[in-house]
């Protein structure tokens, strides 16, 4: 809610700015072209935008762009969370949906790069970083036995063989030294037809970790309640310990699998006819599936 | 919970826009009344057309369904001179499943295959059964006349 609100303060307010200078009104037309639905944060003199942007995979990047009062004599400057920043093509003739036009490339361009580390931050187990800035392209994986194989990914080329490092232990190098060697003599074998953890694990002979907790963690997170399409129930007193929860119900039919929020089930079952209750149970049908559903019902 | 889900639907139906139809809030800043517009399935007499629909929300949605009508005249044995649709995902068979994206979709499908029995004008079904070609000509003078240009 904070943000509908911030964002509708922003724009009255650049509607009045738009009547005092031209390069006010030059700005918000501009601002118009793009939309307002992609604006996260404005600045008071219309000279600094941060945008909300998904790339083709639905990853969120944060679009910082900073205009100096010449502008559009001189080009805006750009930011943003990626491993490097294109170079902006700019005349005085170019508008900021321009700006929009080559980041969006430049994500398009980068989409192999960050898939190469998704599956590396998915399938090993990656130690340090728990949520890895979109600009990094190294990784730290556990080899085991207190290894650590430093990956750098090449953002030009990701599917080719890393530059890497080995640490582990001092006084017993063996385990490291072993793997060094290993990769020394066996990293012809990478091969761009095979993902990266598996390359990884050719070359040397052997399993490595998985994420532990990670995994686990990963699938409940995608999980959103069928009714109200959140993860999370909504910070709210009126929820009590339920505020913010995510989803605590799943449909039993194998093939549907459905998860929901059981307040927002009960909810639905409450406002229909043929919901059946005993105690504080209410029996009805799953939304999506039909097949019947129990939910208990407690103290809002 | 209506305007989140409201919204995720909006950000859903924008990333991916249904074939043949298109959808958001007339006023930005009032995301419970949307415009939908749908084009007429080319393998129905209503090929060609455009035809406006209004889709409001309540606050109780997703435990309501919305409350769905043409803005535009189409000659239809399940939709009446107010615009009404007599679809059964919109009534009683209504369940927060459906997204407004499928909603549209069904609408469509009812261009396609009219379902006359369970009909909203009683004339154009029976029309519909025993005269086809001339409801088909019907409903294709009424698409030119009305959602068209």
């Amino acid at each position: 809610m904070m943000n509908v609100s911030g964002e509708c303060v922003g724009r009255e307010r650049c509607e009045e700015l738009a009547k005092s200078s031209s390069f006010y009104r030059k700005v918000y037309s501009e601002i118009e072209e793009i939309g307002w639905e992609p604006i996260r944060r404005l600045g008071g003199d219309l000279t600094f935008f941060s945008f909300h942007i998904l790339d083709k995979k639905g990853r969120a990047h944060n679009l910082e762009i900073q205009l100096n009062r010449d502008y559009p004599n001189s080009p805006p400057s750009v930011s943003a969370d990626v491993p490097y920043m294109f170079t902006l093509e700019w005349s005085t003739s170019s508008r900021l949906k321009d700006v929009m036009h080559q980041f969006q490339k430049h994500l398009d361009y980068l989409q192999e790069f960050w898939s190469v580390l998704d599956n590396i931050d998915k399938s090993l187990c990656v130690v340090d970083v728990k949520q890895p800035a979109r600009a990094s392209a190294i990784r730290r994986i556990d080899a085991g036995n207190d290894c650590i194989i430093i990956v750098h990914i090449d953002f030009k080329d990701p599917k080719s063989l890393p530059e890497s490092r080995f640490i582990g232990p001092v006084p017993s190098a063996t385990h490291m030294n072993n793997l060094h060697m290993l990769w020394r003599r066996n990293c012809k074998r990478w091969s761009n037809e095979r993902s990266f953890p598996e390359n990884l694990e050719c070359i040397l002979g052997t399993e490595l970790p998985k994420p532990l907790g990670l995994q686990v963690e990963d699938d409940q997170q995608q999980v959103e309640c069928g009714i109200c399409y959140a993860q999370f129930l909504p910070t709210d007193e009126e929820l009590g310990a339920r505020s913010g929860t995510r989803t605590d119900y799943t449909c039993e039919n194998i093939s549907c699998n459905k998860s929901f929020h059981s307040l927002c089930l009960t909810d639905w079952l409450r406002s229909i006819t043929t919901t059946r209750q005993s105690f504080d149970v209410l029996f009805g049908n799953c939304p999506y599936c039909s097949d019947p559903v129990a939910v208990k019902t407690s103290n809002k | 919970m209506a305007s989140k889900r409201i919204s995720r639907e909006l950000r859903d139906m924008q990333r991916h826009p249904p074939a043949n139809c298109s959808a958001g809030p007339v006023a930005e800043e009032d995301i419970f009344h949307w415009q939908a517009t749908i084009m007429g399935p080319h393998d129905s007499p209503y090929s060609g057309g455009v035809f406006t629909v209004s889709i409001d929300f309540s606050s109780d949605y997703p435990f309501k369904p919305p409350k769905v009508n043409f803005k535009t005249k189409v000659y239809h044995p399940n939709i009446d001179s107010k615009g009404s649709i007599c679809l059964d995902i919109l009534k009683e068979q209504w369940s927060p499943a459906p997204t407004t994206s499928k909603v549209l979709l069904s609408i469509c499908s009812l261009l396609t295959d009219p379902n006359p029995n369970d009909p909203l004008v009683p004339e154009i079904a029976h029309l519909y059964k025993v005269d086809k070609s001339k409801y088909e000509s019907t409903a294709q003078k009424w698409t030119q006349k009305y959602a068209m240009g």
